[in-house]
């Protein structure tokens, strides 16, 4: 008996794993061109500091390796039928139309499309051509075809002219798989923080979201690790809370759980590149649960990082400054703090794309769009028999739960197909 | 009666479920950083949250209650969806009925009975209006003086002149001692 993940994140590669090393035959359906996950975005992990690419890739490269795993990127599930033990699921493939592992790179250097690089949270560019990221899975080039010129009007063929390898004729095709199983783990996006306009994200290029600050700390990244805005190294940056969670206005009243602790550990990172400049957070109430988080917390005060209970209220410009408004909550004073980066600690949403894969699938979403678990004593198996939950499509959380919850959802899958299999 | 109670009932026309959105409030300070009346005054949205939580009648005296502008800045922006605005409104009635009503909003209750306007014509208004080439006097209280006897007797019955402690007969505010 087969299995099948839904989603190549770090919840979906390690559920995949497992239950492959469990002897049971596994497909790995990935939407985007390349496993990770949002997980790949970031450069090193809470509490610890550990380096992520030194754990992901390895987990990457052995999922892609594992003869019991078929790896389909670039692919989407249409539908499913049957019941647990013997679903029928169909599943689209899109073509990628560069053989895997063909990365010599002169296409890239011909392709005259240039469009923002979503990796890198859209601060630099890329092709239309181009590999997804550093250490992206399958590697070597892939053609994004809605931006293509020889798929929007045949006006451009620039990259076959130096690569025989790519094949335009490849089509899309529609697969059929039988499997026991389903683990989805599809993950989660950031929050648009343009729905707090008072934050005026959209307005300055000093205000980002945490995800962009990621990428700008990673040495890979659009700056090469080198912490620049607006041209300039900045001299004073706040971090804002909570931004997008706990929050009925824009529908979000549940806490995203990992903001605390992933800007604290952004401002450890800020504070080794940037030694003189003011770092401050404004937070409502801190929570560093997690095994090790409150010492990493006061590791982060103790290298002058500033925090200020209160929500951040503005965010305005003097013309000189960026300035972002708040109420000091202990000492019942507003207070403006003059920036020249804002922070966003933008929360947790459902992955776009959750409510069709909801319907394909029939599996139940909670009102926010998270997947919902059977009950809080089941919490990775849903109402649908066979089909399990694992990261943070289920609900936020950080890289460690997501993996244990990876693992909980193997445990489960392997047991139900072995079951079934006698 | 509780302070909470006391708000509810002379907030009646805002709902319970208005005023009880006041227990939400997470003491986040989102409404003290967005109020425009906090960036020139001593006014602090939360603290006075926090004390209508925690039933502090204290307030009712406080003249900080008096400095909202009803911008309804913080109301937009609460995160807990915390009627902020409507609690103070029916806060102030609580307050009013008390005997504690700030000298200002006296004055605008003043011209209310006395002119059927919070803000009467003036003669740079009149001369406004022609310019626009409207009537100099507008189609209110102004230019009906049946209108304007029309509210004078609803503050009578409502008791609303005793309230603002208005006086007929020198058509003014009564001194009254500063609570
Ligand atoms: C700014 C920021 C900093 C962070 N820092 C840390 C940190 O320091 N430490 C930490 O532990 N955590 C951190 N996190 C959290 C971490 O990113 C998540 O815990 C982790 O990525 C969750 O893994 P996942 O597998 O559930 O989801 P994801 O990483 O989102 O992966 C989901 C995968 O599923 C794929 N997918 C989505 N929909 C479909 C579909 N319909 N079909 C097929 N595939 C699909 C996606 O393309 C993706 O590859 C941070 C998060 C942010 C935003
Ligand atoms: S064919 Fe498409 S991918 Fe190739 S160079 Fe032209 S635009 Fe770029
Ligand atoms: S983890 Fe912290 S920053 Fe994130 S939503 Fe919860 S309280 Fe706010
Ligand atoms: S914004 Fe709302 S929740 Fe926050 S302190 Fe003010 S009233 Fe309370
Ligand atoms: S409604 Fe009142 S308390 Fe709220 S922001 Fe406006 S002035 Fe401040």
């Amino acid at each position: 008996m087969k299995g099948l993940v839904i989603g190549g994140g770090v919840a979906g590669l390690r559920a995949a794993l497992d239950i492959a090393n469990a002897g049971f035959d596994i497909y790995l359906v990935e939407r985007d061109y390349s496993i990770g996950g949002r997980s790949a975005q970031i450069t090193k992990s809470y509490p610890d500091l550990t380096n992520i690419k030194d754990v992901l890739k390895p987990l990457m490269e052995e999922v892609y390796n594992h003869e019991r795993i078929t790896l389909l990127t670039n692919s989407e599930v249409l539908g499913l039928e049957g019941e647990a033990g013997n679903f029928k699921v169909k599943i689209e493939k899109k073509p990628r139309y560069v053989p895997d592992g063909e990365s010599c790179e002169k296409c890239i250097e011909v392709c005259p499309v240039e469009i923002p690089n979503e990796f890198n949270e859209r601060l630099d560019k890329r092709k239309a051509i181009f590999v997804p990221f550093s250490y992206a899975i399958p590697d070597g080039c892939v053609i994004d075809e809605t931006n293509c010129l020889h798929f929007k009007d045949g006006s451009c063929s620039r990259c076959k002219e130096v690569c025989d390898g790519i094949n335009f004729d490849q089509k899309a095709e529609t697969i059929e798989i039988d499997v026991g199983s389903v683990v989805v783990a599809t993950g989660f996006d950031p929050f648009d923080p343009n729905l707090r306009p008072e934050l005026a994200y959209d307005k300055y290029d000093g205000v980002i979201t945490s995800l962009e600050l990621e990428r700008i700390l990673d040495e890979d990244g659009p700056t090469g690790g080198k912490i620049i805005i607006n041209g300039k190294e900045p001299k004073s940056v706040v971090f804002a809370h909570c931004i997008g969670s706990r929050d009925k206005k824009v529908e979000n009243p549940y806490c995203s759980r990992i903001c605390c602790m992933y800007t604290a550990k952004e401002a450890y990172m800020l504070r080794e590149k940037l030694p003189n400049a003011e770092i401050s957070a404004c937070y409502i109430d801190m929570r560093a649960f997690g095994k090790g988080c409150e010492e990493f917390y006061e590791e982060v005060q103790k290298k002058q990082v500033l925090y200020r209970r209160g929500v951040a209220a503005e965010v305005y410009s003097n013309g000189v400054n960026l300035v972002l408004r708040a109420e000091d909550t202990l000492l019942s004073e507003p207070y403006e703090s003059a920036a020249d980066m804002i922070v966003l600690a933008v929360g947790v949403e459902p992955k776009e794309g959750s409510s069709e894969l909801a319907e394909n699938l029939g599996i139940k979403m909670d009102e926010y769009g998270f997947f919902v678990e059977k009950n809080m004593y089941d919490p990775v198996e849903t109402e649908k028999e066979g089909i399990f939950l694992a990261g943070c499509c289920q609900g936020p959380k950080d890289i460690t739960d997501s993996i244990l919850q990876g693992g909980a959802a193997a445990a489960k899958a392997i047991g139900l197909m072995g079951r079934h299999s006698n | 009666m509780s302070l909470i109670e006391d708000i509810e009932e002379s907030g009646w026309v805002f709902g319970k479920d208005t005023i009880d959105s006041i227990y939400a409030c997470m003491q986040c300070g989102k409404c003290t950083g967005s109020c425009p009346s906090g960036r020139i005054t001593g006014y602090r949205t939360r603290r006075l949250m926090n004390k209508v939580q925690s039933g502090d009648r204290s307030i009712l005296e406080d003249p900080d209650i008096w400095l909202c502008t009803t911008c309804y800045t913080c109301y937009e922006r609460c995160p807990r969806e915390v009627k902020t605005t409507d609690v103070i409104r029916a806060l102030r009635n609580v307050a009013a009925k008390e005997g504690y009503m700030s000298k200002a909003h006296r004055a605008t209750a003043m011209y209310v009975i006395k002119t059927g306007h919070a803000v009467p014509i003036n003669d740079a208004t009149k001369k406004l209006r022609k310019k626009l080439g409207l009537s100099e006097i507008p189609p209110t209280t102004h230019k009906y003086p049946e209108a304007l006897k029309a509210i004078q007797n609803i503050s009578k019955k409502m008791k609303f002149d005793k309230l603002v402690g208005f006086d007929w007969n020198t058509m003014n505010l009564e001194e009254r001692e500063e609570k």
